[in-house]
């Protein structure tokens, strides 16, 4: 396995390692080690009121994240997956990690308004750890981020005087979590600049360590606000995504980029049964009428009208937890059949974009997280050497490097590497392939998941024979490519790593039929 | 606010029948409608003066009559909307307009990023400034579907030309009045070029819609271009003449919330106390569907009537006034000036001829007597009109001095203290740009009203009032309007070029700020169009748009000097960014006199003309009177009996005429009162302070 020989490249590094002299050196490689050993960790970035809150509270099927402009939202938090749920909180100024309530917390928040010494407390906090039994956390840590905005408006002014921070501190603590993070998630709210390009120059120009499609993918939110200028506000939002990743650059930067109704995600989670009773009687209502009602907001949500079934009152509360565009779709599906409560609101969830999203961070993130890692792991590793003293003696100098070769050494004997090259010349647009050869790229190096199955696309259940027939007859076809001289020297390549790639997958699956023949 | 305020949304709705709604069915521009009937009617009175001053009176009234015409007839109001990007100004604009097809390009993924201006034409046509990459500017006629490919971001048009401004003439009814509307690019700053003619023609605006919604609290940005937008209106008394849009109110259950938090911020950035803000609540979009659907409801979940009323209301505090009030006092003058011969003759015509005759006379001759004097070069008016104009020089020259301190000084204080900044000089560039901008503007303003004072004083000392009283009861305007002069001299583009290029020559870049200057010009000529202002309009907006560019030029080369500290220490980055501001400081200082000399020369010479016009126009009537008096002397009997009864007939009929220009005086002046009855405060008194003189009438 890749881990195993990953782990057996640092255990040899260590061992250049001995002695007092070399003890920073081994300590750095140990932070690199666990940096690959913990779970992958997927932070989400934009900017200040994104909606990247909203989005990790429509992730987690929760609303565990605070969201508004409160005092809250302008930590870190990270959210990890655990048996039971805690909140652990680190200082900034060298006191200890403390444990506490998540309620508890709230509350502190709360106190601390009048009682000075909780506000030091408060002061003094650096970022948030909260573990929550959330299957949605089973592959990856999720990160939220404060927002990379250094110049705050002065809503935020006031809160971040009372956190004694200000807006260039909270910038930086987003880039250093952000950086920290294995991967990204970015976070575009559709309507915070002049253009959506300006917002893709935000996160390219932030600082943040390497942004690329290896480890990023992209968010555009609040797309429910298209309507009602926009019929189909998803398809709005899927216009421009798809004209900020084609036209604009975005592709050279995120992996994808999806658009998202956070607002109706959340909604659709947290909905009730009197909700979907509600919106059941609402959809009797012809649909351009309702259309017309709801688009009226304020009206919606006050007036009496002879032609609505549902009091203002009920309005009132859907209109706040599914916005307009929520109510006319929820209606337009009843309308279609969908009336019972969970297919309702999981198709609202679906709708929302939010269900893409998490299948694509699973899949991107999630299937590759050791790839990503390990990635990371020998690139961090690459600078041992420096850490050298500039009067350091030959001797440290040479350990040093000894043990940076160890690991980076992975990049030539690890086939996953040539696999992430390839990857990145694909993403870059540098490489001439049809869509369906990109495709097919993406999924034999493990993008759908990691067993042979997926790697080759076949059903879950394909037998052996059919999946190294599959295997075989790829292979031959990228032989094809490898020899037409008209596709040049750079597809050659690419062909010459997908056969390799195919070449370990059939290794992989005649271990596995001889291991079943053994016993 | 001034109960601008639409009723609140949890109101039940009206289900009897109210006459409001029903007025609002066939909903129209109220003031606006009114605006325009009155000053048609005022148009219809022209023909036939004129053919009277053809055949009775001389040259000089035909002429003042005839500008004053012309300036009724090309004079606009325009009503500069800004905000920030995606708050939907286009949307509101279109809303405005009624036009259901948009003029204003709206979409989700773009947003304007030029100026647009949109005015009357009996025929749509569409023009749009281009420059070209060399820096040279080429005007093409589009049609509306090309306008969103022209105007907005991440659109343009082929070859590397970068899109100045579009200018729309459209046959729009809610314009043919002269209503200029100007959409412009975000208050963002990204078009630093679009932002600095926006700020350069704010002071001159007549009315300013800021454009905010109920999705988003105003930003740091906005609050900004407020804080710099107010200290121009101070400045010119007309801290209470903003209007703010807080738009898409259809898209939340309720905006009370956002409502106080907007009205909060306004208060604390305009210092406008809250109850004298007006915030106005509105959905274009409802708006919009109300065109389509003809639903009352829609029409009053937009709040547009409220709107509508409020924006005319602003506008007739200043502009219409001024259009329609400088018109009826050209007709008036012009009837008098056809009166007092008739009424010298008649008087001379009856009983007590000798004596009447000889007292008559000697009025006469003493008066052109006086006129002859003043006429004359030496006279010593002249003197004291050199002294005032003088005394104006100093004093716009002091104000704008005392502007560019104060910003300069905040720079030293605190910017350079400001991590924002020191991160990144080119907003502290940008920002000075724009103060600079304003302070130009602010001069053109100032230098109007300081001119109008000029020839109002001078008026009344030597005796120049055309009419013995002023008609009717329409406020004094405070910007009465100066007959355009032709400047003889008028410096060519070449030439403005070469003036640009000399002082931006001081930074690095200037070849490239020169060129920038040269398009700013021809920029912010379209917006000073014609009749735009309070002079000659297109001239100015160039001038005012080339000394602008060369600033904008010469912070161009500066900001490629401060990229270059990035990497320095931050106290040695401020010391550094400190001393290459210096000479830019320097440079302001000079292109600021500079422009204020030449907007002093240029309105001495309209003053001088408005007063030699003025004097012209009393000889001629004087010369008149004389000469129907040595007829009258000449007249027999009989004849007189006859003559009398001709000059009772023309003289009633004067007389008639002058009674329905006071009674359409009223009526403009009904224009002005305020948008409703908790603002009572009086027009007059709001910005009093910038016109202590108007006791002097």
């Amino acid at each position: 396995m890749l881990k195993d020989r990953a782990r057996a490249a640092f255990d040899r590094a260590e061992k250049h390692l001995p002695g007092e002299d070399l003890a920073p050196a081994r300590r750095r490689l140990e932070e690199i080690r666990q940096g690959f050993e913990t779970r992958l960790r997927v932070a989400l970035v934009g900017r200040v009121s994104s909606g990247k809150s909203t989005l990790v509270n429509a992730l987690l099927e929760e609303e565990r994240v605070p969201t508004g402009v409160t005092e809250l939202t302008f930590h870190v938090t990270r959210l990890r997956r655990a048996e039971r749920e805690s909140l652990t909180v680190h200082y900034r100024d060298g006191r200890p990690s403390r444990r506490r309530g998540v309620d508890e917390f709230r509350e502190l928040v709360v106190q601390a308004h009048h009682d000075p010494a909780r506000q030091a407390e408060l002061r003094a906090v650096d970022w948030l750890d909260l573990d929550l039994p959330s299957a949605a956390l089973a592959r990856f840590d999720l990160v939220d981020t404060p927002g990379l905005d250094s110049w705050l408006g002065e809503d935020s002014a006031r809160t971040l005087r009372f956190l004694g921070r200000t807006g260039a501190d909270v910038a930086e603590a987003t880039v250093a979590h952000a950086s920290r993070a294995d991967a990204l998630v970015l976070v575009f709210a559709s309507g915070l600049a002049e253009s959506e390009e300006r917002l893709l120059e935000d996160v390219t120009g932030a600082g943040l360590r390497r942004v690329e499609p290896l480890t990023a993918v992209g968010a555009l939110t609040k797309v429910e606000y298209f309507w009602p200028y926009c019929a189909d506000p998803m398809a709005e939002g899927r216009r421009i995504a798809d004209r900020l990743m084609h036209h604009s650059g975005g592709h050279r930067t995120m992996f994808e980029l999806v658009p998202v109704a956070g607002q109706l995600a959340t909604g659709a989670t947290a909905g009730t049964a009197q909700d979907v009773a509600d919106l059941t009687e609402l959809a009797q209502v012809t649909p351009s009428l309702l259309a017309t009602r709801v688009s009226r907001g304020p009206y919606f949500v006050s007036r009496d009208y002879a032609d609505l079934p549902v009091p203002p009152r009920r309005r009132e509360a859907l209109f706040r937890r599914y916005g307009g565009y929520g109510i006319v779709l929820a209606c337009d599906l009843v309308r279609e059949g969908l009336t019972d409560r969970d297919e309702l609101l999981g198709e609202l969830r679906r709708r929302s974009g939010v269900e893409h999203l998490r299948e694509l961070l699973l899949e991107h993130f999630g299937n590759r997280a050791t790839a990503v890692k390990l990635d990371r792991a020998v690139h961090e590793a690459h600078a041992l050497p420096a850490l050298a003293a500039a009067d350091a003696d030959a001797w440290v100098r040479w350990r040093l490097e000894e043990a940076a070769e160890e690991v980076t050494r992975l990049r030539l004997t690890e086939h996953v590497f040539q696999e992430l090259t390839l990857l990145r010349r694909i993403y870059d647009g540098s490489l001439a392939c049809t869509p369906d050869e990109v495709a097919e790229v993406l999924r034999v190096t493990g993008e759908k998941g990691d067993a042979p199955a997926q790697r080759l696309g076949s059903a879950e259940n394909s037998g052996t024979d059919t999946l190294v027939r599959t295997a075989l007859r790829r292979q031959a076809y990228w032989a094809g490519v490898d020899l037409d001289v008209a596709r040049g020297p750079e597809v050659a390549e690419a062909a010459r790593t997908v056969r390799r790639s195919y070449d370990l997958l059939l290794d992989r699956i005649q271990g596995a039929r001889e291991e079943r023949k053994e016993p | 606010m001034n109960s601008a305020n639409q009723s609140s949304p949890t109101d039940p709705p009206d289900t009897g029948a109210n006459p409001a709604h029903a007025a609002d069915a066939e909903f129209g521009d109220g003031r606006g409608e009114t605006f325009e009937e009155v000053r048609r009617q005022i148009l219809d009175l022209f023909p036939g003066l004129a053919d009277r001053a053809r055949h009775q009176a001389g040259e000089e009234a035909l002429a003042r009559l005839e500008t004053a015409r012309l300036r009724l007839v090309d004079g606009r109001l325009t009503v500069l909307v800004c905000g920030e990007f995606k708050r939907g100004k286009s949307t509101l604009l279109n809303a405005l307009l009624g036009e259901t097809t948009a003029l204003c390009p709206v979409g989700t993924s773009f947003t304007t990023n030029t100026v647009t201006t949109i005015s009357y034409a009996p025929e749509e046509r569409i023009t749009v400034t281009l420059e070209n990459p060399d820096g040279t500017t080429e005007e093409r006629e589009i049609g509306r579907a090309e306008i969103a490919r022209y105007a907005t971001e991440g659109a343009g048009p082929s070859g590397g030309a970068r899109v100045l401004s579009v200018r729309v003439l459209t046959p729009n009814k809610r314009l043919a009045g002269g209503l200029t509307l100007v959409d412009t690019p975000g208050v963002g700053g990204v078009h630093r070029d679009h932002t600095a003619a926006t700020a350069a023609f704010l002071p001159g605006a007549d009315a300013l819609l800021f454009v905010t919604d109920v999705l988003k609290p105003l930003s740091e940005g906005e609050l900004a271009f407020l804080r710099r937008a107010m200290k121009a209106a101070r400045t010119l008394g007309d801290a209470e003449g903003q209007i703010f849009v807080l738009n898409k109110t259809d898209a939340v259950p309720d905006y009370d919330e956002m409502l106080r938090n907007t009205v909060d911020k306004l208060v604390r950035t305009t210092g406008v106390p809250a109850d004298r803000l007006t915030v106005v609540p509105v959905s274009a979009r409802a708006r919009l569907d109300h065109l389509v659907s003809g639903d009352p409801e829609d029409l009053e979940l937009s709040n547009f009537v409220t709107l509508q009323d409020v924006l005319w209301s602003a506008l007739s505090r200043r502009r219409a006034q001024v259009l329609l009030g400088g018109a009826l006092d050209a007709l008036d003058a012009c009837a008098y000036a056809l009166i007092r011969p008739c009424e010298a003759e008649a008087a001379a015509l009856g009983e007590h001829q000798d004596e009447e005759l000889r007292r008559i006379t000697e009025q006469v001759e003493e008066q052109r007597r006086r006129l002859a004097e003043l006429d004359d070069n030496t006279s010593e008016w002249r003197t004291s009109l050199r002294d005032a104009l003088t005394a104006m020089h100093t004093k716009l020259k002091r104000h704008a001095q005392d502007g560019l301190s104060q910003a300069w000084a905040l720079v030293n204080a605190e910017h350079l203290y400001d991590a924002a900044y020191l991160e990144n000089p080119d907003r502290l560039l940008s920002d000075m740009t724009l103060e600079l901008a304003q302070l130009l503007g602010t001069a053109n303003e100032l230098a109007a009203r300081e001119a109008a004072r000029v020839v109002r004083e001078f008026t009344t000392f030597n005796g120049l009032k055309l009419t013995p009283a002023p008609i009717g009861r329409v406020p004094v305007p405070p910007v009465p309007a100066l007959p355009p002069v032709a400047r003889p001299e008028a410096k060519s583009d070449a030439e403005r070029r070469k003036l640009i290029g000399s002082s931006a020559g001081l930074a690095a870049g200037s070849s490239a700020g020169g060129a920038a200057g040269f398009a700013l010009g021809a920029l912010v000529g379209t917006l000073f169009m014609p009749g735009i202002g309070t002079a000659a309009g297109g001239q100015w907006g160039a001038f005012i748009g080339s000394a602008l560019g060369g600033v904008v030029g010469t912070a161009a080369g500066y900001g490629n000097a401060g990229r270059t500290l990035d990497k320095e220490q931050t106290a040695a980055k401020r010391e550094a960014l400190r001393r290459a501001l210096a000479p830019l400081r320097k440079d302001q200082q000079a292109q600021l006199d500079h422009a204020i000399a030449e907007v002093v020369a240029e309105w001495s010479n309209a003053v001088a003309a408005e007063l030699n016009s003025r004097i012209a126009q009393a000889r001629e009537t004087a010369a008149n009177e004389q000469e129907r008096l040595s007829k009258a002397r000449e007249t027999t009997a009989r004849d007189a009996l006859v003559r009398r009864r001709e000059l009772d007939q023309e003289l009633h009929e004067l007389g008639r005429l002058r009674l329905r220009i006071a009674a359409l005086a009223e009526e403009s002046a009904g224009l002005c009162r305020p948008a409703d009855a908790t603002s009572v405060e009086d027009p007059d008194s709001a910005d009093a302070p910038s016109r202590p003189d108007d006791e002097a009438e």
